[in-house]
């Protein structure tokens, strides 16, 4: 029986969630709701133990169907995983409106029409379930969700796997059981008997029966007492409790038709068609995901390595999952699923073979990255620490090996802990991976394990600290040149971290040079980076190579095109959001057009890696057409980058990118109102305001404070145009006080703040306080002058203008200190541009 | 802590119990053991039921033997076991009643080897019935509703009928029969009201002496359920069988198949089983166990009646 203290340790290990109830208790132990106090977003969370391996394997293997179910209007979906030790938190799609049973208690669900709306999309969802090959096992009103809005998801939080595996947990549901759900394999016919008690519990309202094999009485006995049932859909209910599954209906097609009939006859209508649910495009090839865009070698060769071993008496492992994936993340599963085996294999030889044990880290280094790139940092960063700690007890052969394999751990597993915000531990790890990489002098190593360490000590607000770290890093990767494309990518990595650095601490101008400089160096890389294409070439002239060989090759001799993209992207969009900073607003929506060219290029299955980069390029668009006052195309691509970045955040649980989906729902809004749309102006924005007031609250930082005061801004001007003005000067006054404790400069702050004081004179206008609006005036119009001339902000310029028209050529400001205090500089005094450091 | 030192522990503790000593082990269930006791001072003996500590952390557990305690209490007539004093002693809730020394029907049958003689059975039958014609109009007071409060309740519905309920008490020569455990009884003049639903209840009882709507709608069965009980206990006192064939071959798994048999078959006529049975005992028997539609005795007293009728 498992102790109802686990999910809590769980939660608190994961620290952004939080319990909010308990949701409903079946055999497999209790589904709660948990919500995610950055986001705000809610998800049923479910435990699994998984003690040994051979469970973990199994439900790898589950999750992974699971996860690679088509995105379906009637399955609640299974969105991502969080590994604690031995247990594992699945998180699925919640249904504010409760499960059938809720719905049921509380008197809903009365009409006929109402019954048959249910039955037919739980129909239809448990449909595709079947069609893909699953069964169900635990169809029941716990397990039926409803929406607000009728719209009806089938879920399961239980997983089969473990109902097959775990038999003394299988007796939960007794009250849905089909008669041969304990004793045998079960198929799709006993979905269709559960189905039709929770359809006969719409009638009853509650489970008049007190065994899931009682249906057929159960039936008879209600139809004896009430009227209440059409006669069709009781002759649907006599045919799914037939004793033989033979006998009962095959499939829930056929069910459906019936149903729609009924639907027809009661209500004079037809019920709208399925809009058949969009497959994801399938897998470019069978197999693995490792290495062509990712970093972690495919484990085939693993697989085959292995295998090779076995004619030395070893056991060779099982071949992972030997089918294509529709989405990425269940393709990285299957490499998981496919390590897990090489792992156990490698152990059992291990015993026998100690010299073996040298291959065991590269192995855990392999799992640690498909965590990693699956975002479940803690497991990653556990799996991280296994790979030093195998390395450590049996160290490679070669002393390189031995301190690539260490640096590679450790400053992965500080990229993991930087992700969960555990700067200290992550600070730690780099410490230990900078010291083995200077002993010994890799270069690689000491550059990555620098830029990481600069841009934790950013996160931590240690600017000088900071910059210095990148500017040691870019040191050392340009220093000795030999030529290698390795040191054009460290550099540009370093210079990439330190251009961050440097927008975060105000220095704009510095900021584009050097991250100019780390884009022509990747635009470089681009150019001689190998691709799939390349592969194909090279199999076609050698047909005696494999693949894996080539790429892997490949991959040693040449940049990956994929990784290259990916760094260039991410810098690309950075770049943009300076160049629209500091005025260069045209250059910049060039840019990150480009930037969505090269990508939209891309094949489907490669596009998919990209779409958070993509989500950065319309940002960027967004961002610059704002200010260009192009508001058509801001929305355009504001609403698009909001649709991207929610998907990461609500259904990867991507906490890291909740600030980004805030600013595209904040320029989504603004376009939105200054092209008159006032109301939906208003429904975006109360979205990105809950999320980023969450946001703030959860972890108050200065990007939260700062995100989340433009948002109660562009409130304030939202209550200004329905000439609400008290209500305008309240969200003006949050937004200030938040303003206040910014300190350091963030992109576009200062225009922020005097934005905001000005528009609060405006509604301190209309409400007769004609001296504080004076004040707020002499305090931020200088400052909107003189960023208005620095970054053309179309939005300062116009209402620099207003404000002419107002008050004629009065002066303003700097009148005494009265003048918002201009956060002090950070960083060093002297110049710092890439011209001095490289000019030497 | 064996079962045994545990009830020793609860007789030190508990003044209500402090004149009595254990005399050994009566039976042991799926959550409970029954012990016999005695008073050192008045020399009777009585029954002492536990329930047991791996038992009593289950809150449905708990909530049965709290309502058994309940019920037993507010029940007093001869031929339903008497209950003196019921309690939770640190944790084990205990419930002191009426010593039957002449065990259950069930033991008797087993000892017997073979149908119990047909006025003997009658005999046990009409007291069984007697106890019911009070049980079903007894007033329950303070019955809890599921909200919290509480109501008098009249009648109570057993529910579990079968011969391993019923009782022999040997007193003065004479045997007498006495219904027990209310376990599974329920008020149901409150049907559906005071907490428990099926949620809780499933499948208790047992499905040879339950008729097929007490399947289909347990919250639904009312006084009628204990009569088709009743008429199948003495079915099987008559014939050492129960009323339906639970050996008849079903191509169902072993899980559903009581399930099946209840719902897909008939009782098996009596003759069939045992041609020496009485032929109105037999019509009045197979017409009480007809359980195809409405059941043909909703009251005790009616089928008491009509039982008697058939011995004239």
């Amino acid at each position: 029986m498992a102790s109802p203290g686990h999910i809590e340790t769980i939660v608190e290990a994961l620290e952004v969630y939080q319990i909010e109830r308990p949701l409903g208790t079946g055999g497999m132990g209790t589904v709660h709701l948990l919500k995610n106090r950055l986001t705000g977003r809610h998800y049923a969370g479910k435990v699994c133990i998984l003690p040994n391996a051979a469970d973990q394997r199994l439900f790898l293997e589950e999750l992974r169907v699971w996860i690679d179910l088509p995105a379906h209007p009637h399955l609640a979906a299974c969105y991502f995983f969080r590994t604690v030790d031995d247990r594992v938190l699945i998180f699925a799609e919640y249904l504010a409106g409760g499960s059938m049973t809720d719905v049921l208690r509380s008197g809903g669900l009365q009409t006929t029409e109402q019954i048959l709306n249910v039955a037919i999309q739980s129909a239809r969802g448990l449909r595709a379930l079947h069609e893909r090959g699953l069964v169900h096992g635990d169809v029941k009103p716990g397990n039926v969700l409803l929406s607000g809005e009728a719209q009806v998801k089938v879920a399961d939080f239980g997983l089969a796997f473990s109902r097959r595996r775990i038999p003394q947990l299988r007796r939960g549901s007794n009250l849905y059981r089909s008669p041969e759900q304990l004793s045998e394999t079960i198929t799709p016919a006993a979905d269709v008997w559960s189905w039709g008690l929770t359809v006969l519990e719409m009638f009853t309202r509650q489970p008049n029966w007190g065994d899931g094999n009682a249906a057929p009485i159960a039936l008879k006995e209600h139809l004896r007492h009430n009227g209440n049932m059409p006669p069709g859909l009781a002759a649907i209910l006599k045919k799914c409790f037939e004793w033989k599954p033979e006998r009962r209906w095959q499939g829930m097609a056929e069910i459906e038709a019936e149903l729609l009939a009924i639907h027809q006859q009661a209500t004079g209508n037809a019920y709208p068609q399925l809009v058949s649910p969009q497959l994801a495009p399938p897998a470019a090839y069978v197999g693995f995901l490792g290495l062509q865009d990712t970093n972690w070698p495919p484990p085939q060769t693993w697989l085959e390595w292995l295998w090779e071993q076995k004619a030395d008496g070893g056991e060779a492992p099982s071949q992972g999952i030997a089918e294509a994936a529709h989405s990425r993340t269940a393709q990285a599963l299957s490499d998981l699923i496919a390590y897990e085996d090489v792992l156990s294999a490698m152990q059992a030889m291990a015993e026998r073979r100690p010299e073996l044990k040298q291959k065991l880290a590269p192995v855990y280094l392999s799992r640690g990255f498909i965590f990693q790139h699956l975002h479940d940092d803690a497991a990653a960063s556990q799996a991280f620490d296994e790979a030093v700690a195998a390395a450590k007890d049996a160290p490679p052969a070669s002393e390189d090996e031995r301190v690539q394999l260490l640096a590679t751990a450790w400053t992965h597993s500080a990229l993991s802990l930087n992700r969960l915000g555990r700067w200290d531990q992550a600070l730690a790890a780099l410490e230990e991976a900078e010291a083995v990489c200077e002993k010994a002098g890799y270069k690689e190593g000491l550059v990555n394990a620098l830029v990481l360490e600069a841009l934790a000590r950013n996160a931590r607000g240690e600017g000088e600290a900071a910059t210095e770290t990148a500017v040691r890093a870019v040191g050392i990767a340009v220093e000795k040149p030999t030529g290698d494309w390795r040191e054009m990518s460290m550099a540009a990595a370093a210079e990439s971290a330190w251009g961050q650095i440097a927008l975060r601490w105000g220095r704009r101008e510095d900021a584009a040079e050097i991250l100019e400089s780390a884009i022509e160096n990747y635009e470089k890389l681009l150019g001689v980076s190998w691709t799939d294409a390349d592969v194909e070439k090279r199999a076609a002239e050698h047909p005696e190579l494999d693949r894996n060989k080539i790429q892997i090759a490949l991959s040693l001799q040449l940049p990956n095109r994929y990784t290259m993209l990916s760094q260039w992207s991410q810098i690309a969009s950075l770049y943009c959001a300076v160049l629209v900073d500091i005025g260069r607003t045209e250059e910049g929506e060039a840019m990150c057009a480009r930037g969505v060219e090269k990508l939209e290029a891309l094949e489907p299955w490669h596009r998919a890696g990209f779409s958070e980069q993509l989500a950065h390029f319309y940002l960027g668009i967004g961002q610059a057409a704002l200010f260009a006052t192009n508001m058509e195309r801001s929305v355009a691509a504001s609403s698009k980058a909001a649709e991207l970045y929610g998907d990461f955040v609500s259904r990867q649980g991507r906490d890291d990118l909740v600030g980004e989906l805030g600013k595209a729902y904040a320029n989504w809004s603004t376009a939105l109102g200054r092209s008159g749309n006032v109301q939906a102006a208003i429904d975006v924005i109360t979205n990105a305001s809950s999320l980023f007031e969450a946001h703030y609250r959860a972890r108050p930082s200065q990007e939260t404070a700062h995100n989340w005061a433009r948002i109660l801004v562009n409130l304030g001007i939202l209550e200004l145009q329905q000439r609400r003005w008290q209500e305008a000067q309240g969200f003006f006054d949050r937004a200030l006080e938040l303003y206040a404790t910014v300190r350091g400069e963030l992109a576009s702050l200062l225009g922020d703040i005097a934005w905001a004081q000005a528009s609060r004179a405006y509604a301190r206008l209309f409400l007769d306080d004609v001296h504080e609006a004076i004040e707020d005036l002499d305090a931020s119009v200088p400052v909107m002058e003189a960023e208005a001339k620095r970054t053309g902000r179309a939005e300062l310029v116009s209402m620099l203008d207003q404000i002419r028209k107002l008050w004629g050529d009065r002066e303003w400001g700097p009148v005494e200190e009265k003048a918002p205090a201009e956060p002090k500089k950070r960083g060093t005094s002297k110049k710092w541009t890439l011209k001095r450091w490289f000019g030497k | 802590m064996d079962a045994e030192t545990l009830v020793r522990e609860i007789i030190a503790r508990e003044t209500c119990l402090a004149n009595y000593e254990l005399e050994g082990e009566l039976g042991r269930g799926g959550m409970g053991a029954v012990f016999r006791v005695r008073d050192r001072r008045a020399g009777t003996e009585r029954a002492l039921k536990i329930v047991l500590p791996e038992s009593a952390q289950r809150p449905l557990v708990r909530t049965f033997f709290a309502r058994e305690m309940q019920n037993a209490l507010a029940l007093d007539h001869p031929h339903i076991v008497k209950s003196f004093a019921a309690g939770v002693s640190s944790e084990t809730p205990y419930l002191l009643m009426e010593y039957c020394s002449g065990g259950s029907v069930d033991m008797l049958m087993t000892k017997m080897g073979r149908p119990v003689p047909l006025d003997q059975a009658v005999t046990i039958t009409l007291e069984v019935l007697d106890a019911l014609e009070y049980a079903h109009t007894a007033e329950i007071r303070e019955v809890k509703l599921s909200d919290g409060t509480t109501a008098t309740a009249h009648g109570l519905v057993h529910r579990d009928i079968k011969p391993q309920n019923i009782f022999l008490a040997e007193a003065a020569g004479r045997t007498t029969a006495k219904l027990g455990d209310y376990g599974l009884s329920k008020a149901y003049e409150l049907a559906g009201l005071s907490g428990l639903t099926t949620r809780g209840v499933g499948v208790r009882g047992t499905l040879p002496f339950m008729p097929r709507k007490q399947l289909g709608n347990p919250l639904g069965a009312g006084p009628e359920v204990d009569i088709w009980a009743v008429a199948a206990t003495l079915y099987a006192m008559l014939t050492g069988e129960t009323p339906r064939d639970f050996t008849a071959k079903a191509d169902v798994s072993p899980d559903a198949y009581p399930y099946y048999i209840v719902q897909e078959t008939l009782p098996v006529p009596i003759r069939f089983r045992e041609p020496g049975v009485p032929a109105r005992i037999a019509e009045l028997l197979d017409r009480a166990l007809n359980d195809e539609d409405d059941l043909a005795f909703q009251t005790a007293s009616q089928f008491r009646q009509e039982l008697q009728a058939a011995l004239e």
